[in-house]
């Protein structure tokens, strides 16, 4: 095919993508974003496949069979963990405006300018071997198409302007200017590239698919009948076999999965579009499926195509890695030829445009502004534009990258397969893994171990992989490979301490990512952080909890002019942009931007954090710090601040306390206020009967006092029987008001208590003694039982007395008519003294149990079905009991009689006062 | 609910990390093909769209879910 063609094709189709880029910065700029949605996001993902994916998997499959599919399976099986990692990623660089990883891993850390840089350069020397690849890849395949005898062509005497990729370079370098470099920024995204990537992605697809399709029906009838081909060529069937001769070693294959894991996050170009050009973090979830989706469809064919020009083009001396372009030549096909070069500058153009661009804005943020910062070349007092200087310095780092690559590929990458060379780029990547998942994780992981963890595992990545490819391919005289560095064995580049066995990648990928998380760990355990530090490994690993909060202004206390606030961003964001932003946030927080003239804390953090999305988060922080009177927050400052939060704890839960106070306060009174209304029912009903009890005899000794008065002539028998009556009646009205004049005095505490050393048993016989006519006349066997040795207690006699003859007397009363048994039985242990006295009467019912020691309870007599008593006799006994410490109970069931247990603590009643302060008779 | 989709998110992950990995690659590696297509060859391939019907069902049903209960909740 005629250069011409080729290369008005290949230019038709840079200014296609222009369009597209075009289309989407202006959708964007109308509030129409064609890029805000999850398709869009899941295909620009796919900047992943590269011309590595597009040329070099065909080459690889050829060599070491499937397991070119590490590197799509690593990304497949990441997918489902972006949910975690991914999304909180975002988040965090949302809220931080971040604008690349070595500024995500720098204010990770502290906002660490140092960290910033280191991470910067690795990326730098990691990435340019993998866009070296690229070049290669479009340069040959140029080549290739207009027919211009490969790529070793230019291997032999010609100088650089003769040679396609230097011309290559040169147009993609430009072409990345255009795209990257026209807006400033990064916060804001680039829509355009976005958009043009996502295109991209479907071009460099339906290429490929169609050439998978070209070779299963095209050159062969069906796929099953190109695997049956291949099946009878033993070196083809060996590819898809795997066991101890055959197939890709267990390490190899792990540790390629693994490292790709990394690279679909970390490479600065997937960190980019994944995080830093995402829309919204929901979109994450069905990139979840669709980014798996995208690899497994392009992977179908890799198989196919390898098999294919294995078997087309054996014995002849083509390379591998073109076997996607030369199949279609080699049928003459050059239509498909031309779709399949331009798949491939898709694929390669996608790649080179995102990578160098996110590589520039990593390099200005962390490594040049810093640099200038620090020397003070645009601290000047005069306003200058340094928006527009950042600009240059950005087109001057891709135009820099680009020669580097460029060089990069003359030298070494022309030798070696595309793959091969890419993997470089992904072990150095990997090394981002511990202080990346650490500190999304780990609060602990600091500065120290990130720095310390990083360089040990870049250098030894530097030398295990670039320094050796340098080595082997002459490029270094040097005997390093067989005799290791110095001369010393155990420093051999390919078996570091004598490591053997294992292929170059998956030798430099473990020991360089041991090293690197040992020494991640132990600095982090052993370092200690700033305050800073501290504050943004809080905010990273905590980010869920102070997304919409202002923690972080708790933590900065730095003041500023706000003329010195305003100069800055209009130096780095430009004047109109800085001056919208500003009245965006003086209408937010309801401030007159003329009448400001110290900036807020605040304010100063929301500059600094505009700023970081120009120039990083590191450069930001030295920025603000030129300008603002920071006072650096001091260990006492973060006390204040922690104190001040647990006052404010000890407060809430002082309240709590006491509003759980006043609640079981409530429950009391409420249950008071019953009591009050039970009592008072009681006192109705005790008034009621008090008056019945009264009026009873008082009755019966006003008739019988009429009679006596109306017939002084009686005769002197029924005069004396009258008498009689009226005195027993007489009796009982004073037993009642002496009862009732008692209680209240014992209920009040003025009761008079005349307490001495007494003998129980001896109480209990003088009760008897008196109640002895009683047992008599009612006829009942009565049983003492007292032990002849009571110990002494101290008491009140006379009311002890009283407790007998009330628990006595009741008994005699209830008792079983004619056959009455009453018990009287008395124990002691070494602590209590316990009198008991049963009867064998009706019993008490269960109901009336609990109210019997009450005031006013009455027995109904089931004989006479009368109440009896005046239901104060057990409620005395009760207090006189319980003034001795003691207790009394009832055990009785209906018709079974019932039994009263006094309890008399023997110890407790020692400690009773002698005798009672007030009202004492002494003797 | 985030904290269930996660876990069953992780579980994807280590069921396949698992299944794409030695020793168990070496089942699929064996001589002879299925279908016309070699067994390891076959086997990944099915796997590799297994796995991706499974973070279909687990997002796609959360995102179904989580769609009608706003509703509802309105």
């Amino acid at each position: 095919m005629s250069t011409l063609v080729v290369v008005v094709a290949s230019l038709g189709y840079l200014v296609l993508l222009f369009g597209v880029a075009y289309f989407g910065d202006k959708r964007a700029l109308q509030g129409r974003s064609i890029t805000n949605n999850p398709f869009v996001y899941a295909l620009s993902l796919a900047v992943y496949c590269t011309a590595w994916t597009y040329y070099g998997s065909v080459g690889r499959a050829t060599e070491t069979g499937l397991e070119f599919i590490t590197i799509y399976l690593g990304p497949t099986l990441m997918a489902p963990l972006w949910y975690i990692l991914l999304r909180k990623m975002i988040v965090i660089a949302k809220s931080q405006r971040i604008n690349s990883i070595a500024d995500f891993i720098s204010a990770r850390y502290g906002k660490s300018a140092f960290l910033g840089s280191a991470v910067t350069i690795i990326s730098i020397i990691g990435i340019i071997p993998y866009i070296s690849l690229q070049l290669k890849a479009v340069s040959f395949s140029f080549d290739i198409l207009t027919q211009q005898g490969g790529p070793q062509a230019f291997f032999e005497g010609t100088s650089f302007y003769q040679d396609t990729a230097f011309y290559i370079t040169i147009i993609l370098a430009a072409f990345t200017i255009l795209f990257g470099t026209r807006h400033l920024e990064v916060a804001e995204k680039h829509e355009g590239i976005v958009a043009a990537i996502a295109f991209e992605s479907i071009v460099k697809l339906v290429a490929f698919v169609s050439v998978g399709l070209f070779v299963c029906f095209g050159v062969f009838d069906s796929p099953i009948d190109l695997f049956q081909q291949a099946d009878k060529i033993e070196e083809l069937r060996n590819l898809f076999v795997i066991d101890q001769n055959h197939g890709s070693q267990p390490w190899t294959w792990a540790w390629l999965t693994l490292i790709s894991m990394s690279a679909i996050l970390f490479l600065p170009r997937q960190f980019h579009v994944a995080v830093i050009e995402n829309k919204h973090p929901n979109h994450v979830n069905k990139a979840i499926w669709l980014f798996p989706l995208y690899l497994f469809v392009i992977n179908l064919f890799v198989m196919p195509i390898a098999l294919g020009g294995m078997m087309e083009f054996s014995g002849q001396n083509v390379d591998a890695d073109t076997y996607v372009l030369s199949l279609p030549l080699a049928y003459g096909n050059e239509y498909l030829a031309l779709l399949v070069f331009i798949g491939g500058l898709s694929a390669s153009t996608s790649m080179v445009i995102v990578a160098t661009n996110a590589l520039s804005i990593m390099a200005s943020s962390n490594l040049l502004v810093p640099l200038l910062l620090r020397t003070s070349a645009i601290q000047g007092d005069f306003v200058r534009d340094v928006s527009g200087r950042l600009r240059s310095l950005r087109r001057l780092i891709i135009i820099v990258i680009l020669i580097l690559a460029y060089v990069y590929f003359i030298s070494i990458g022309q030798g070696t397969s595309l793959v091969s060379i890419g993997l470089i780029s992904f072990v150095a990547v990997a090394q981002f893994i511990p202080s990346m998942i650490g500190g999304l994780f780990w609060k602990d992981g600091n500065m120290v171990g990130a720095i310390m963890g990083l360089l040990a595992g870049f250098m030894i990545w530097a030398f295990t992989l670039p320094f050796a490819s340098l080595v082997q391919a002459g490029i270094i005289e040097s005997e390093l490979i067989e005799k290791g560095l110095w001369g010393i064995d155990g420093l051999r580049p390919f078996a570091l301490f004598g490591m053997e066995g294992m292929d170059k990648v998956s030798h430099s990928a473990f020991w360089s990512l041991l090293v690197n998380a040992a020494l991640y760990v132990i600095g982090s355990l052993y370092g200690k952080p700033s305050v800073i530090g501290h504050t943004q490994a809080n905010l990273f690993v905590n980010i869920y909890k102070y997304t919409g909060g202002q923690t972080e202004s708790a933590f900065f206390r730095g003041k500023a002019q706000f003329v010195d606030i305003r100069l800055m961003l209009n130096r780095f964001l430009g004047y109109e942009h800085s001056n919208d932003l500003l009245n965006r946030y003086a209408r937010n927080h309801n401030l007159e931007l003329e009448k400001i003239k110290e900036a807020s804390p605040h304010m100063v953090l929301y500059a600094e954090k505009l700023l970081s999305g120009v120039i990083g988060a590191a450069s930001a922080r030295l920025l603000v710090g030129s300008v603002v009177k920071e006072e650096p927050i001091n260990l006492y400052e973060v006390m204040n601040i922690l104190d001040e939060t647990q006052q404010l704890m000890r407060y809430s839960q002082e309240l709590e306390r006491k509003s759980e106070e006043l609640r079981k306060a409530t429950l009391d009174l409420q249950s008071a206020n019953e009591r009050l209304k039970e009592m008072d029912a009681l006192k109705d009903e005790f008034i009621t009967t008090v008056t019945h009890e009264l009026r009873t005899p008082i009755t019966s000794i006003r008739s019988f006092s009429n009679i006596l008065y109306d017939n002084p002539a009686l005769e002197d028998e029924k005069r004396a029987e009258f008498l009689a009556i009226i005195i027993q009646e007489s009796q009982r009205i004073s037993r009642l008001i002496n009862q009732v004049l008692d209680l209240e005095k014992m209920e009040s505490g003025h009761a008079d208590w005349n307490l001495t050393q007494l003998d129980v048993g001896l109480v209990v016989q003088e009760s008897v003694r008196r109640l002895q006519s009683l047992i008599n006349e009612q006829e009942i066997k009565l049983h003492l039982d007292l032990p002849n040795h009571l110990p002494l207690i101290r008491g009140d006699k006379d009311r002890l007395m009283q407790v007998v003859i009330n628990l006595l007397s009741n008994a005699i009363k209830f008792c079983k008519p004619d056959r009455g048994v009453v018990n009287v039985r008395m124990v002691y242990t070494d602590e209590d003294l316990i009198l008991k006295v049963s009867d064998n009467g009706e019993g008490i019912s269960p109901e009336v149990q609990p109210y019997i020691f009450d005031k006013f309870t009455q027995f109904t007599d089931h004989r006479s079905g009368r109440r009896q008593g005046s239901g104060l006799g057990l409620s005395i006994t009760w207090r006189i009991v319980r003034y001795h410490r003691g207790s009394i109970e009832v055990e009785s069931s209906p018709g079974e009689g019932a039994t009263f247990t006094v309890t008399l603590p023997l110890s407790e009643t020692r400690r009773l006062p002698m005798k009672t302060p007030s009202f004492n008779r002494t003797p | 609910m985030r904290q269930k989709t996660s876990a069953k998110l992780i579980g994807v992950f280590l069921l396949f990390a698992t299944l794409f990995n030695y020793p168990i690659l070496q089942i699929w590696g064996s001589e002879g093909s299925l279908l016309g297509i070699p067994h390891l060859l076959f086997s990944i391939f099915a796997l590799w769209l297994a796995m991706i019907l499974c973070l279909v069902f687990v997002v796609e049903r959360r995102i179904v879910k989580s769609g009608k209960s706003k509703i509802s909740s309105q």
